[in-house]
């Protein structure tokens, strides 16, 4: 009789443990975010969408057409169209990012020679049709 | 009032589909349960709901094309996959990874291990119908994907190791950060236990369901946790060590009886080791370069290597086989889940449907990494 008195105690105890925990953050402020309203600050690093980086002053970006991003993409989401101006130097005529195929993966980025790509900070990538995930990178 | 049952009604065994959608199999597996009533007198796992042909894309991508792809092997624990890949594409080449590099591996792969036992702790209280624990866990977890986030610029698949080495090194205040992370997480843990470990309920359901002895976990090929519920102290990073494992210090938790008390046990003690390896790995953590010398196209001499890390799940490994050119020929992943997941039809016989939920959950397995 008595084991089992200490047995229900135990196991009653053991609820109520739980319970003060429970209790005990039902006193201390939210840890989830409102997220529409509010939104992360992302860090340095972020990777999102494949972008060029575009210099501010000129307009210019540095992607010589060399395709080595688009060779080195495991999953085939980057194009880029070859062309030569009249000094014979090659610049992409097309360069388009399939962003339903694209893993995020950052390859693209470290492998280009002139440092001409960057992942930037978007993330909220949802869109109406299969079309408007074939982006362009040209300005 | 008593009643008589009548024992010579015939009742016939009937078979129920559990999943593929049902939100206890987490993911799409499905569970052919054959039972007498509510007894489960057979369950055949139906696998390949997720199957992507991991291994046969690898022979059409390089070595260093793959890499992402192997995130996705264990979406929970990417960069512990990471980890067994690279060691296997390494030996293949005959690099050796520089320490600092080895470190960070170690001390990422090891805050994706906590990260992924609470992904497992949380649903698994959550199908034993506790949905606080769940919901504590993942603050946690939060703040690990958070730090994984500012070092490698994802929150699930990494892509940070390298075939060398890892893609760039620590970011300023992360070493604070993951101290002060460990020092706030072993209380914490504490704290799940309080709210599972002697919970009248939990215990019910939980000590002496699923029993698998030591020998039929060995028999069945179960590896990680599942194994060392059962008893057995095999763990990859003791027993066949790799990275800078031996130079760190810590326990290989084992169960007693391997029901799924002991399992649930062996990776809360788990999580505490791994924020112990954290905190020795910050202190010991060199100076010095973070890729080694790879060439840029990897074309490894023809031969083959298998290279395999303690995963969260059970080892992970990858048999590579080159001929010298930029693609594998073949490339073979074993991975822990497939093998834990076989033992779950000795181990459900003759037990109700409810303590089937308990026993998968206890597995801990995860689809992408049973299907490939
Ligand atoms: S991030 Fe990866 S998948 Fe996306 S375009 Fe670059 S290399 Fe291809
Ligand atoms: S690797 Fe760089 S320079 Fe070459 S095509 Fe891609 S973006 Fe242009």
């Amino acid at each position: 009789m008595i084991k089992f008195t200490v047995k229900v105690f135990k196991r009653v105890t053991s609820l109520l443990e739980g319970m003060a925990v429970t209790i005990k953050y039902f006193f201390s402020g939210p840890v989830t975010m409102q997220y529409p309203d509010k939104k992360w600050t992302l860090p340095e690093r972020a990777r999102g969408v494949v972008t060029l980086i575009i210099d501010k002053e000129t307009g210019k970006h540095r992607c010589i057409a060399c395709l080595a991003c688009v060779r080195t993409c495991p999953n085939f989401s980057l194009a880029v169209e070859v062309k030569t101006d009249e000094n014979k130097k090659r610049y992409p005529g097309k360069f388009t990012l399939e962003l339903g195929k694209c893993m995020f993966c950052g390859l693209c980025v470290d492998s280009c020679p002139t440092k001409a790509l960057m992942m930037n900070n978007e993330y909220e990538l949802a869109v109406y049709t299969r079309k408007e995930l074939t982006r362009s990178l040209l300005p | 009032m008593k009643y008589e049952i009548e024992k010579d009604i015939m009742t016939d065994n009937y078979y129920l589909n559990m999943g593929p959608q049902h939100p206890s199999t987490h993911g799409v597996l499905r569970l052919v349960l054959r039972l007498d009533g509510e007894t489960v007198l057979d369950a055949v796992p139906d696998l390949g709901y997720l199957h992507r042909g991991m291994e046969k894309i690898a022979e059409s991508r390089t070595y260093s094309q793959f890499l992402p792809f192997v995130d996705r092997i264990d979406y929970i624990a990417a960069l512990l996959n990471e980890h067994g890949y690279c060691l296997a594409v390494e030996k293949l080449l005959g690099v050796t990874v520089p320490a600092r590099a080895e470190y960070i591996r170690v001390i990422v792969a090891e805050l994706n291990r906590i990260a992924s036992h609470i992904v497992w702790y949380g649903p698994f209280a959550m199908d034993l119908g506790a949905i606080t624990p769940f919901l504590y866990a993942f603050r946690e977890r939060e703040m690990i994907l958070d730090m994984l986030e500012s070092v490698s610029g994802q929150r699930l698949t990494f892509a940070y190791m390298r075939i060398g080495g890892v893609r760039q090194d620590l970011p300023e205040g992360f070493i604070e950060k993951a101290r002060a992370f460990c020092k706030y997480l072993k209380p914490k843990i504490d704290e799940y236990e309080t709210l599972l470990t002697e919970n009248a309920i939990f215990l019910k359901r939980t000590k002496g369901v699923g029993i698998l002895s030591g020998e039929a976990a060995i028999n069945y090929g179960c590896t990680g946790p599942v194994l060392r519920g059962s008893g057995v102290k095999y763990d990859i990073r003791k027993n066949s060590p790799y990275s800078v494992y031996p130079e760190l210090e810590f326990d290989i938790p084992t169960g007693t009886v391997g029901d799924t008390w002991d399992r649930y046990k062996v990776r809360l003690e788990e999580m505490r080791q791994s924020a112990r390896i954290i905190e020795q790995a910050l202190e010991k953590l060199p100076s010095g370069p973070i890729m080694a010398e790879v060439p840029k196209i990897i074309k490894p001499a023809p031969g083959e290597a298998y290279g395999r890390a303690e995963s969260s799940r059970g080892e992970i490994g990858f048999f590579v086989v080159s001929d010298g050119t930029q693609y594998p020929v073949r490339l073979k992943i074993r991975t822990g889940s497939f093998s834990n997941l076989s033992a779950l039809r000795d181990l459900v016989k003759g037990l109700k449907i409810a303590d089937v939920v308990a026993v998968l959950g206890s597995i801990d397995i995860v689809l992408g990494e049973v299907d490939r």
